[in-house]
């Protein structure tokens, strides 16, 4: 199949193409899917990197257990799902290193009581998050966190650059609030 | 959305997890083919042999010289034929012919996939050759 005609096909024909031994097929796939998936997994492990490497995981396993997908069902769906598997399984594993990890910064080079001011800082900023609207947060955590730009937040949310501007605004504002009710 | 590229490394990956499958599944159905090739060659040197030494086909050509005998007289000749013959050797033989058979009906649909997936490693082996 061309590279072009594969653009226009739909994802469940392309992975009965994998099924019948297509590797263009997959390739196309995973051009289609990279994209959205590293958003994905970068909002729910915090690290650009990681988030990386967990979706070149993700489509590696997706090809070795390609041929049991079923075709009748929404294939972005199962992909996402066993995306955040993957991702679950990371954060998992990173929650077994943090104390190590945490300690060695510790040794390494801050004070003790800088680190806890940081702790409580984050604390705070995080019961604050969980008190304001959920659309803010997500708008706060894309544009802060993951440190995308007002286009990769509006590509992310599908919505227009401007709302991104004016809801981080009022995201701002709505946090400040909060921060100061605390 | 940031913009990342995994698609080579993905393909490599999967490229190199192809490989080492497609070598492996195509190794074992030609070692299984060929040992039941094998086994099916040894068991009609077998039953050659058995048959000579009783010189069967000798009595078969005899009848076979007149056809009349045989399409007049075709249960003797049968009956002859079943009792010189080897039955152990036959049935051996018979059931690996079945199983070869059964392998090649079974393994259809998979070795189409597989002759595709080799014919699109081999371009993009050549792909990478090149550049």
């Amino acid at each position: 199949m061309q590279a072009r005609s594969m653009k226009m096909i739909s994802d469940e024909a392309l992975v009965r193409d994998v099924q019948e031994g297509s590797i263009s097929a997959f390739e196309t796939l995973v051009t289609r899917y990279q994209g959205k998936l590293h958003s994905f997994v970068s909002y729910l492990v915090r690290d650009s990197i990681a988030a990386q490497d967990i979706v070149q995981e993700s489509f590696v396993s997706l090809y070795k257990t390609i041929d049991r997908i079923d075709t009748e069902k929404k294939f972005s769906v199962y992909l996402f799902s066993m995306t955040r598997n993957h991702a679950i399984s990371y954060l998992r594993g990173r929650k077994v290193h943090e104390p190590l990890e945490h300690a060695m910064h510790i040794s390494t080079g801050e004070s003790p009581e800088i680190v806890l001011e940081q702790k409580d800082e984050a604390a705070r900023i995080e019961d604050a998050l969980s008190s304001i609207d959920e659309k803010f947060v997500r708008v706060i955590r894309l544009y802060y966190f993951d440190n995308l730009s007002y286009e990769e937040v509006g590509a992310y949310l599908k919505i227009p650059v401007n709302t991104v501007r004016t809801r981080l605004r009022r995201a701002k504002a709505a946090l400040r609030t909060a921060l100061e009710t605390l | 959305m940031k913009k990342i590229d995994v698609t080579k490394s993905v393909m490599d990956s999967i490229v190199s997890f192809e490989s080492k499958r497609t070598k492996k599944w195509l190794g074992i159905l030609l070692l299984v083919v060929v040992w039941i090739l094998i086994s099916i060659v040894l068991v009609g040197v077998r039953t050659y042999g058995i048959l000579s030494e009783r010189h069967t086909l000798d009595v078969l050509e005899i009848l076979y010289q007149d056809r009349e005998i045989i399409a007049e007289f075709w249960q003797d000749t049968l009956l002859v034929a079943w009792e010189e013959f080897p039955q152990q050797s036959m049935f051996i033989g018979v059931g690996l012919i079945s199983i070869l058979i059964g392998i090649w009906i079974v393994t259809k649909r998979r070795r189409k996939i597989m002759v595709r997936r080799i014919e699109e490693l081999a371009k993009r082996q050549k792909r990478r050759n090149n550049t």
